[in-house]
């Protein structure tokens, strides 16, 4: 039995924003993950044993994908540094060579051609075989049993040169399919409409017809009298209001909002992104409150939530969140006044002359600097100079009642340590409002490194939920009873 | 002077701009009217999924305590007639290729499965992914009453209640036709399965398997709480009349 082995290790560098919070395996393609129409091309071919490749949001695909028992495999994973060579990437998986194997790529787009590919083999081959597509890439190697190593595998590998990496293969078999490596934003937004309009053969599409041209997923609710003239792909859960108006071709993945009056036109709108009124969107990718433009590579970031809107970040109870966390704080603050006389105690004993400690942070109120740019507002934050935790950040509830600090959230920190995070993963913290207990707060030591602080306030900012905030809400009451919070 | 009338689209684009003459009301409007949208939506689609699932859980619960005499009287006919247990336990495959146990009453003898293999040839199920047989000699006398009734997928109640299964759905394959399956047969396996669904109103085991897999598909890529309503409705005299059940 042949064993699959699917390299989706891409870091997606080319194709960013998209990729900022979820991988190119698992970005949708015609409403359904690219790594979904890889494993249905295997699973058309007869093949049940899969080993996935992947490395960045190594979870996110696992959650997507499982065990594979949807589509009848079975499916283990290794991971991947992000974009390692295959040769030494397969040496780790210790494969034997009593079994053919099969190597690819699932973070491209391709027609389903594995099964043409491996019924076009000779019944006896006893060397390697290279798929090879028209823009002499490298679709899929065959390595058969008996074959030791993986020789040829560096073909595979994303970076690498298409057009010298077929030469002089021992053995090739041509496909005229379709086939596209998603080497940029313009090749992710001319694949998702060439899949809507039938140009890949082949390929499973979610929904079903409701009318000429339009295809549309379950439990959405699309009048066919938007659709004005071409093709449309609505995913599942989607509500396009009867006055909004799809042109050309128009690909709308899961959970989106069109409002009514909305124009849009031979453009790809990814999931909970919302489209307001009158809002005309063209030639563009859509994903949350980012428009990217294909044709003339402009990025845009909207603000204003009447036009372009996250529905997965602006949608939800935040705006709420806000008041909530503030009725909250001054609960809490209620609740921990017999601990303050404690706190000034102990200050008291430790250092009589600086019984409490001021330092500036970043806090989550907004401001307009003097360039009128929205910025954090800096906030003072006291802290009694004693050492239990929990004695110490007592003043800190001050600044969850004034808004400036949230109950749970990322690690506060002052405006040259913002300074100082550059890269764009060091970044990413700072989309989530800073809080008073946290990730970083309750897991990690107090001498933590800083590149760990910020890596964990990162995973923190990309999978927040009002679910994970009231675990580590139970989790710190938890920590209340430990040494740790008494003793430091 | 001639007036134009102003067209729907401009009283709306007025309507919109107006919003921004004061910011902190727009800020206010903006999140507000979104989390409003959003959460209408969402009750839209969450509520579709809490109706079918508080649905199972009243018909179910209430079938299981009001049949309760049914099912005693069951019981004690198929264990007068032939000894061994009084429930069958068979893994099917539910969502997305999980395995649970449903449950029914036992309708054959006790070594119905391993005399399954010297029947497979006589198989009339067409498609050949199942097996089925109208004169199949391993069922009971009572078996053959309660199943012509269909009160052996009664003690399915169960797996509804407990959120296996669902009133209404796919009916559950057993693994080893799944195993037969090919990719396009797999989209049955999207949603929870069911006691009843489409082809069980509109022919039962006397449609040919491809057709099976093509209602199934249609009913779950068209699902609607009004939808499994009426198909609840339709089993009522299908059940009655027997059609395909053997």
């Amino acid at each position: 039995m042949t064993h699959v082995i699917v390299l989706a290790d891409r870091c997606g560098r080319e194709l960013r924003p998209l990729t900022e919070r979820c991988p190119v395996a698992l970005l949708p393609v015609a409403a359904k993950a690219l790594m979904v129409h890889c494993i249905e091309d295997i699973g058309m071919a007869g093949l049940r044993d899969l080993t996935l490749v992947v490395s960045e949001h190594a979870d996110l695909v696992r959650a997507e994908i499982g065990t594979g028992a949807r589509w009848g495999l079975r499916i283990d994973y290794l991971p991947s540094r992000g974009e390692e060579r295959p040769d030494e990437l397969l040496a780790r998986l210790t494969l034997a060579c009593d079994r053919p194997r099969l190597v690819l790529r699932g973070d491209v787009l391709r027609a389903p051609c594995l099964r043409n590919f491996l019924e076009a083999l000779p019944s006896a081959a006893s060397e390697p075989s290279h798929l090879v597509f028209a823009d002499r890439r490298v679709g899929a190697i065959y390595l058969p049993a008996g074959v030791a190593g993986t020789p040829g595998v560096q073909t595979l590998a994303w970076n690498e040169i298409a057009a010298d990496a077929a030469h002089g293969m021992a053995r090739q078999c041509a496909s005229d399919g379709y086939h596209c490596a998603l080497e940029d934003v313009a090749a992710y937004h001319r694949v998702n409409l060439d899949a809507a309009c039938g140009r890949v053969p082949g390929l499973l599409l979610p929904g079903r017809q409701v009318a000429v041209g339009l295809t549309v997923g379950r439990h959405s609710r699309v009048s066919p009298r938007s659709l004005r003239q071409g093709v449309a792909l609505i995913g599942s859960n989607v509500r396009i209001d009867s006055r909004a108006k799809l042109h050309g071709e128009v690909v709308i993945a899961d959970d989106v909002l069109v409002d009514q009056d909305a124009d849009i036109q031979d453009s790809v709108i990814l999931p909970n992104t919302y489209i307001g009124q009158l809002v005309d969107i063209r030639n563009a990718i859509v994903f949350g409150a980012e428009i990217l433009r294909v044709d003339t590579g402009a990025h845009l970031h909207v603000n204003d939530t009447f036009l372009v809107a996250d529905l997965g970040r602006h949608g939800n109870l935040d705006y709420l969140m806000r008041p909530l966390n503030r009725l909250a704080g001054l609960v809490v603050l209620a609740l921990s006044l017999p601990l303050w006389p404690v706190a000034a105690a102990l200050a008291l004993l430790r250092n009589p002359t600086q019984p409490m400690k001021w330092l500036c942070l970043r806090g989550n109120r907004i401001e307009l600097n003097e360039f009128g740019i929205r910025q954090r507002r800096a906030f003072r934050a006291v802290e009694w100079n004693c050492r239990p935790p929990v004695l110490r950040y007592l003043p800190r509830l001050f600044a969850v009642v004034s808004g400036d600090l949230r109950l749970v959230g990322t690690l506060p920190i002052t405006e040259a340590q913002a300074a100082e995070r550059i890269e764009p993963w060091q970044r990413e913290a700072d989309r989530a409002p800073a809080g008073l207990i946290g990730p970083s707060q309750l897991l990690l030591p107090s001498d933590a490194l800083e590149e760990e602080i910020v890596l964990s306030d990162a995973v923190y900012t990309g999978r927040r939920s009002f679910r994970q905030n009231l675990s580590y809400l139970a989790l710190a009451l938890r920590t209340l009873f430990t040494r740790r919070a008494w003793l430091g | 002077m001639i007036e134009f009338a102003e067209s729907e689209q401009d009283r709306l684009r007025a309507r919109l701009l107006e919003r921004y003459a004061d910011p902190r009301l727009r800020s206010s409007l903006q999140h507000g009217r979104l989390v409003f949208k959003r959460m209408l939506w969402l009750g839209v689609l969450r509520g579709t999924y809490a109706l079918k699932r508080a649905l199972d859980i009243v018909v179910s619960g209430a079938g299981l305590v009001l049949l309760t005499p049914v099912f005693i009287g069951v019981a004690a006919a198929i264990r007068l007639e032939s000894p061994g247990s009084v429930l069958f336990r068979q893994t099917r495959v539910g969502r997305w290729g999980q395995l649970f146990s449903m449950y029914k009453f036992r309708s054959m003898y006790i070594d119905a499965e391993a005399r399954k293999q010297v029947l497979l040839a006589a198989n009339e199920m067409r498609g050949g992914v199942i097996f089925k047989m109208k004169e199949d000699p391993r069922i009971t006398r009572v078996g053959r009453l309660i199943r012509r009734a269909s009160l052996d997928e009664l003690p399915q109640l169960w797996n509804v209640f407990i959120g296996d299964m669902s009133l209404v759905g796919p009916r559950p394959p057993v693994p080893a036709e799944v195993d037969q399956y090919s990719l396009a047969d797999r989209r049955r396996l999207e949603v929870i399965p069911g006691i009843t669904c489409i082809w069980q109103i509109s022919g039962r085991s006397d449609i040919p398997f491809e057709e099976q897999v093509q209602l199934d598909v249609h009913y779950i890529e068209s699902q609607s709480l009004f939808a499994d309503l009426r198909i609840l409705l339709w089993t009522i005299p299908a059940v009655l009349l027997g059609k395909g059940a053997y």
